[in-house]
């Protein structure tokens, strides 16, 4: 069974009641949603799907208001369409934008684009920024099928200026840097000539964070120097604790440090969005690296301790309804000027 | 000079190669490497039509058996290639590496260097 898509079918994030499309190869008169609440919470409901046309099928969900997320199935007869073996998720009250997603290419493994649109749709993730570490392999998937908005990958001294410049003409929104596989330090000098090519255009600059070259010591005076261009701490350190708050420190410190949230546990991510506001935190994942069940393998793959879809519903549940909005995909829309973009 | 270099060269045996990366790790001669502690990565750029180079920059020194600094050590790698949304990973190599270095260490002898 080739998964579908599933989807809001218009209607306010707001609104109580809200029609779902499926778009997928089941199709008969059986054809039937088979959902639960706020990851498959009791009790498990049903209901019919009609059939709009060939390959499009919709169902009215009622009593949203009391929710956050829906899980679901699609079945007919026999037949499931269950995204796998991974379910599909939609989030009710915003769409969520993965800040933090690789993409390796149109192969059918772990980190090719159907595995990610899989992962993708288990989560409720409607879109996202994706980088690889070669450019190139990016050029060869489409990555409008899965909302993807590249960033453009920078190894100071072997990317050239010229193709930089040109990937940000089309299309790319904003600059991916990895000091610790690229082999330097976060406030190389010859960083300089890529980012005031991103200030130039306005676009922010994504940096792995973690110990050694990537300390967020090392990337706050990248800030420093280029106070007009955001710098997004990628995980927030990727490493003990005691770097994850340093980096806090630094993002209270520095106005242009956003941090992003891949591997953290949620209490983490509260704290970081209690000590410096929702404003500059955006939740990412670094799916789809763990294959099409990145955000919820077993055993739980965000410390060890738990998933991102379990992970996800606990932050939701602890914040107001704009905080999550905003952690959730506002702030990276902002950031990567993506507001207003055809499949942002 | 403060770091030893070595070269390691890769060539992509197929046209779908997404990405190669380097991961290292450096023992007192015959000791393995616990890769969860000590484990380095570093991509593996094309410098030519399917050829890849890396050059590591290794300490001078690092303890031996015993703590006490050593210009003689060995490097454990392995190459991690991604290939069709896959990582496949080639075996694992070990070598000795003599620095040739007989100064007294500092401190900045026994980190990778820049």
């Amino acid at each position: 069974m080739h998964p579908g898509r599933i989807s809001w079918l218009g209607g306010a994030a707001s609104s109580s009641q809200r029609w779902l499309a499926y778009r997928g190869s089941l199709q008969g008169a059986d054809l039937r949603l088979h959902y639960g609440f706020d990851g498959w919470q009791e009790p498990i409901q049903e209901v019919r799907m009609e059939t709009v046309e060939p390959g499009l099928a919709v169902a009215e969900i009622d009593h949203l208001e009391d929710h956050m997320a829906l899980d679901c199935v699609v079945g007919c007869g026999d037949e499931w369409d269950n995204n796998g073996g991974f379910d599909y998720r939609l989030w009710i009250g915003f769409d969520a934008l993965d800040a933090h997603l690789h993409v390796s290419g149109g192969g059918a493994g772990a980190m090719g684009i159907r595995s990610l649109g899989m992962a993708m749709a288990s989560a409720g993730i409607v879109a996202g920024i994706s980088s690889w570490i070669d450019n190139r392999a990016l050029d060869r998937v489409d990555l409008s099928v899965s909302r993807l908005f590249p960033l453009v990958w920078v190894r100071p001294g072997d990317t050239s200026l010229i193709e930089v410049k040109k990937r940000l003409a089309n299309g790319a929104v904003g600059l991916k840097l990895h000091p610790t596989v690229d082999d330097y330090r976060a406030d190389d000098p010859r960083l300089d000539p890529y980012l005031e090519a991103a200030a130039r255009i306005g676009c922010p600059v994504a940096c792995h964070s973690a110990p050694g070259d990537a300390d967020p010591d090392h990337i706050r005076r990248l800030a420093e120097r280029f106070p007009e261009i955001p710098v997004i701490l990628y995980h927030t350190y990727l490493g003990p604790e005691e770097g994850r708050l340093r980096a806090l420190e630094h993002a209270l410190e520095q106005p242009n440090l956003y941090l992003e949230t891949s591997w953290c546990r949620w209490q983490m991510v509260r704290r970081l969005i209690d000590g410096v506001g929702g404003e500059r935190i955006m939740f990412g994942s670094d799916a789809s690296v763990d294959g099409p069940a990145h955000y919820h393998r077993q055993p739980p793959n965000v410390e060890g301790f738990e998933t991102y879809n379990d992970g996800l519903l606990a932050l939701v549940r602890s914040l107001d309804s704009e905080t999550a909005r905003k952690i959730m995909g506002d702030n990276a829309r902002r950031l990567f000027h993506l507001n207003g973009n055809s499949h942002g | 000079m403060t770091c030893h270099r070595v070269v390691k060269w890769f060539r992509d045996y197929a046209d779908d190669i997404e990405a190669v990366n380097i991961h290292y790790a450096l023992t007192a001669v015959s000791e393995k490497p616990d890769w969860d502690r000590v484990r380095a990565t570093r991509y593996m750029p094309l410098i030519g039509k399917s050829i890849r180079m890396k050059e590591l920059r290794l300490p001078l020194f690092i303890p031996d058996g015993q703590g006490r600094p050593s210009n003689r050590y060995a490097l454990h790698y392995y190459f991690e290639v991604c290939q069709g949304g896959d990582r496949q990973y080639s075996p694992l190599y070990s070598e000795e590496v003599v620095t040739g270095s007989s100064d007294e260490p500092g401190n900045e002898a026994r980190q990778p260097c820049r």
